[in-house]
């Protein structure tokens, strides 16, 4: 995008896996072009080996490149000072077992030029901000998927980096850590940050991502915004309210359409996403503790009260 | 009684040989260098892919490197030269080392000639191309606070696994495994420390090299090193930090067992003990040399001592048989405190007769002006029996019983004799076997030479051979009944002076260092092969590498080709024709190919030797039974510390650029 500042830059980006003799194994990656830029989300998406991992790992200086170049921030991607700018969240939380959060981060922390002071500062601060200041004292080995997952994104913030590669960041996450990640990564493009983020979920992708590159068996198929790549030009979407529909309104319809070439295709009530609509009750669920679903009616036909939906156990 | 001797399978380095050592070192760390950096070079421009992220090599680098072999195959072309000349270029061939057996002392190293200067300047050339990378990431690149953050991790994961506890429990079982081994009282401290050190030092070496092994490939494969590497961390500096971690961890354990074991020990000694080994003696060696006789063998196994006899009267024309040990040289404190110097000695006796029970073998102790011959000795000798007769009788006629006044003379004149004579004379002594003996010699005889040493040169201009300052000849005394022949076993480390004594403790803990070292040096192995093998094949490796250096005095017997049956293929040929093993084979085309093929092999062998770590060298526990120092300077810093930096640096930087060609994410 023109006046972009450039944070990733590939350029035939190859990876060939050999084995011990040098013999061809699987061809991870096969010249990639492409650039992500300072501020947008973008994303990598793909089926299971189509070499999203790949690339993250050759912008880390995790694998070498067979051909072509991996820039970041304009250096070779193997250059180390460059990580000083990058924070990097792998799919699987590869921590320590054995330290607890406060340790971990102080660890992390130490392999930056950040003072004594302001790594406590920080780590607290990631702590709050992932919400484990309740976890904090415990190791890591004690700790559910969720919330590896959650330390992963901290220890990945610690040096305030201004490139976060986030390898399936909601793997494993309920819909409320997955939405509490989005948020996260929507709040960090806001401050600026460049994100890149590989994922295989979709609706994750479609969600949060400003631009998405798709790959498969380590080419690149697709690449461009989430917005023009969905955009269907041939139909048109309409939503109304104050109507509902019926044979009249479509009649009506149909004419006004008939006279400007087009017709109707479907008329219906428009839905939610489930996430949303997950959110929504869990959210009135916290609101109103002891709230239960009630049928409409019970298997004879006749309403349920809420005096029969109440179960037989007694506490 | 005193049991005491401590000989070496091999003189330890010297400080006067660092020099030459040091180019050794160059040379043999530089060839493989050159070697390594060329098959890198091959490797690469051989190979049609290119792989990025690699070292970028700088032009400087490749004109060393193609420097170091131009001198390298200029030193080829000097052998090359020299063998059609028929040996015309010899004197400007590298020198080499020529086997010593064991229990002698290595003679000095010849001048170095330009074959040496040309090797040394190329295999610095090439180390220099291989360490210039190295040092610009070390010098601009690293800090020591995330190696530190990595070492701490290192020892967090090593407490938090229960590594410490387990290593604690076994080290509190063996540490008072001698209460389960009977010994002498005498032996106590000896035992104690044998056993504490043939139980911690298996110990401690599997502890090692299991984490050492283990460490890096763990992270490797449960991925946690990617959150490390992807921060602006040099992989070096990975590799640093848990070879930090370990050893402040093993360190730290050491200490420990270090301080338990000073307090059992201190907790009580029999006396015996404290006069056989409690102590750490300062001895002085000479050299030995024989007169008479060529130090005769009696076919004892592992022994390293020659033999002398006494007169028998069956063979009266029998040459006088001496054992001599020169001291070139005695610091200026020996004697200056007007106290007797005491000789301690251990020898063996060899019985020709059943002899007389409960004794041991008569013997004669010269202590003289090493300017003295054989000869000189003899006649003094006799010359200072009959003055001392003479003086003798003359006193007891004037001392008319007065036993004190009689002994106040005969001091006296032994006194004066030994100033004027400058010997002094022990005859009639009863050694014994496998009992350290010790006699005391006035301080006025080490006082003269003193003086002499001052006001007289001993080397005479066009003398061949360096005149020692001091000497001590041993003889048999004859046997005049021809009833108790025997023949007395000595070595070199079997007689010294006594220059002083200091603690026991003090050289329990140079003892414990010794240790460490090893330690160390196993430890290093362990993390630089596991920064690119597995953990499994890592540890098998490291314990590869341990298990030869234990046989190396074994191994460096066939590369020298002092075994018996000569090479495997010799060998394989004797026995296929039924040969005698230790025969000459005959001269034909088939034996020529045999002796090049096998030649070719000792060639592998003595390259080989060149990757094993000498073990034993840091084995100082003998030194703490038998109650001998340790010096700090040339036992420890020169022949421990400085071994084991010059070992371990070579595998610092291979594993440097291990892990820097390492595709850490790579799952082929």
């Amino acid at each position: 995008m023109a006046g972009q500042e450039t944070v990733v830059e590939t350029r035939k980006l190859t990876k060939i896996y050999r084995d011990f003799w040098g013999r061809q194994k699987k061809v991870a990656l096969r010249a990639l072009n492409l650039q992500v830029f300072r501020g947008e989300i973008f994303g990598l998406l793909g089926p299971n080996g189509s070499g999203k991992t790949t690339t993250i790992k050759l912008l880390l200086g995790l694998l070498f490149p067979t051909d072509g170049d991996a820039l970041v921030f304009g250096q070779p991607a193997a250059e180390v000072r460059k990580n000083e700018r990058i924070g990097y969240l792998p799919e699987e939380s590869y921590l320590y077992r054995f330290l607890n959060a406060e340790e971990t981060l102080d660890f992390y922390g130490r392999l930056f030029k950040i003072s004594r002071k302001d790594r406590e500062e920080r780590t607290q601060r990631l702590i709050e901000t992932v919400g484990l200041a309740q976890d904090k004292k415990r190791i890591l080995k004690e700790y559910s998927k969720g919330m590896r997952q959650r330390i992963g994104l901290a220890q990945a913030l610690i040096n305030d980096p201004e490139l976060v590669i986030l390898d399936e960041p909601t793997s494993g996450l309920d819909p409320l850590g997955t939405r509490w990640m989005k948020d996260l990564i929507i709040g960090l493009r806001n401050q600026g940050k460049t994100i890149i983020m590989c994922s295989h979920r979709l609706e994750d992708v479609q969600d949060i991502c400003d631009r998405v590159a798709i790959l498969n068996e380590g080419e690149l198929q697709e690449l461009g915004s989430v917005k023009s790549l969905l955009e269907d030009v041939q139909r048109m979407e309409m939503q109304a309210s104050g109507v509902q529909p019926n044979d009249a309104l479509r009649k009506d319809l149909e004419e006004v359409l008939a006279r400007h070439g087009g017709k109707i295709e479907f008329i219906g009530h428009p839905t939610t996403t489930l996430e949303d609509l997950f959110l929504r009750i869990i959210a009135k669920s916290k609101a109103h503790p002891g709230r239960r679903y009630l049928p409409e009616k019970s298997p004879d036909g006749k309403p349920v009260t809420e005096a029969q939906a109440q179960p037989a156990i007694k506490k | 009684m005193l049991f005491a001797t401590l000989i070496q399978d091999r003189a330890p380095l010297q400080w006067v040989e660092l020099p030459r050592a040091m180019m050794t070192w160059v040379q043999t760390a530089g060839g493989v260098a050159a070697l390594a950096a060329l098959l890198w070079f091959a490797a690469n421009i051989a190979g049609s892919r290119r792989e990025k992220g690699r070292l970028t090599v700088s032009r400087a680098a490749v004109v060393a490197f193609g420097a170091s072999w131009i001198g390298f195959v200029g030193v080829l072309l000097l052998f090359a030269v020299n063998w059609m000349g028929d040996g015309t270029l010899q004197h400007w061939l590298p020198t080499s080392t020529p086997p010593v057996p064991p229990g002698q002392l290595p003679p000095p190293p010849p001048p170095a000639t330009l074959g040496d200067w040309l090797l040394t300047a190329a295999g610095g050339l090439a180390l220099a191309t291989i360490l210039a990378p190295v040092l610009t990431v070390v010098v601009t690149r690293m800090r020591w606070g995330r190696i530190w953050a990595i070492a701490s991790l290192s020892l967090k994961e090593a407490v938090r696994s229960k590594v410490v506890l387990i290593f604690g429990v076994m080290a509190l079982v063996f540490l008072f495994a001698d209460w389960f081994v009977p010994y002498k009282p005498e032996n106590q401290v000896r035992n104690y420390v044998r056993v504490l050190y043939w139980s911690m030092t298996p110990l401690f070496l599997m502890t090692a090299s299991l984490l050492g092994s283990f460490g890096i490939p763990t992270d490797v494969k449960s991925q946690s090193i990617h959150t490390i590497v992807t921060k602006p961390v040099e992989k070096f500096e990975v590799v640093l930090g848990r070879f930090l971690g370990y050893t402040v961890l093993i360190t730290v354990g050491l200490a420990a067992v270090t301080a338990v074991s000073i307090l059992y020990v201190a907790r009580g000694v029999t006396e015996e003990a404290k006069l056989e080994s409690f102590t750490a003696r300062e001895p002085i060696y000479g050299m030995l040399t024989y007169h008479g006789t060529k130090g005769e063998n009696v076919g004892r196994m592992y022994d390293v001592r020659g033999y002398i006899t006494g007169q028998h009267p069956n063979q009266p024309n029998q040459q006088n048989q001496y054992a001599s040990w020169a001291f070139d040289s005695l610091p200026s404190s020996v004697g200056a405190d007007g106290n007797p110097v005491r000789f301690q000695f251990g020898f063996d006796i060899f019985r020709l007769t059943k002899g007389t029970e409960n004794q041991g073998v008569l013997c004669s102790f010269l202590f003289a002006d090493g300017r003295m011959q054989i000869p000189d000795l003899e006649r003094t000798k006799e010359r200072v029996k009959r003055e001392f007769d003479q003086l003798h009788a003359k006193a007891v006629a004037k001392a008319g019983g007065d036993a004190v006044a009689l002994q106040k003379a005969v001091d006296g004149i032994k006194l004066k004799l030994l100033e004027e004579h400058r010997m002094y004379v022990t005859a009639g002594f009863n050694v014994t076997d496998y009992h350290t003996q010790q006699l005391e010699v006035p301080a006025a005889l080490f006082q003269r030479l003193h003086q002499l040493e001052a006001t007289e040169a001993r080397q005479q201009a066009g003398d061949a051979a360096r005149v020692p300052m001091f000497q001590v000849v041993v003889s048999v005394d004859p046997d005049t009944q021809g009833k108790n022949q025997q023949m007395l076993g000595v070595a070199r480390q079997d007689l010294y002076l006594l220059a002083a004594e200091h603690s026991f403790f003090a050289n329990f803990v140079k003892g414990i260092v010794g240790l460490w070292c090893l330690v160390m040096l196993v430890l290093g192995v362990a993390v630089a092969c596991s920064t690119y093998l597995s953990g499994v094949i890592s540890w098998l490796c490291t314990i590869f590498f341990v298990v030869a250096g234990l046989f190396v005095a074994d191994i460096q017997e066939l590369a020298d080709n002092r075994s018996a049956g000569g090479g495997p293929l010799e060998s394989a040929f004797k026995l296929a024709s039924r040969l005698p093993i230790a025969g000459q084979l005959d001269e034909s085309p088939t034996t020529t190919i045999i002796t090049h093929v096998d030649e070719v092999y000792r060639w592998w062998l003595r390259s080989f030797l060149n990757l094993v770590p000498d073990i034993t060298r840091h084995d100082l526990h003998r030194h703490v039974a038998e109650g001998f120092d340790i010096s700090w300077t040339s036992d420890l810093l020169l022949n421990n510390i400085l071994m084991l930096l010059g070992y371990l640096f070579p595998w610092a930087i291979l594993s440097f650029y291990l892990m820097k060609y390492r595709e850490i994410a790579n799952p082929m």
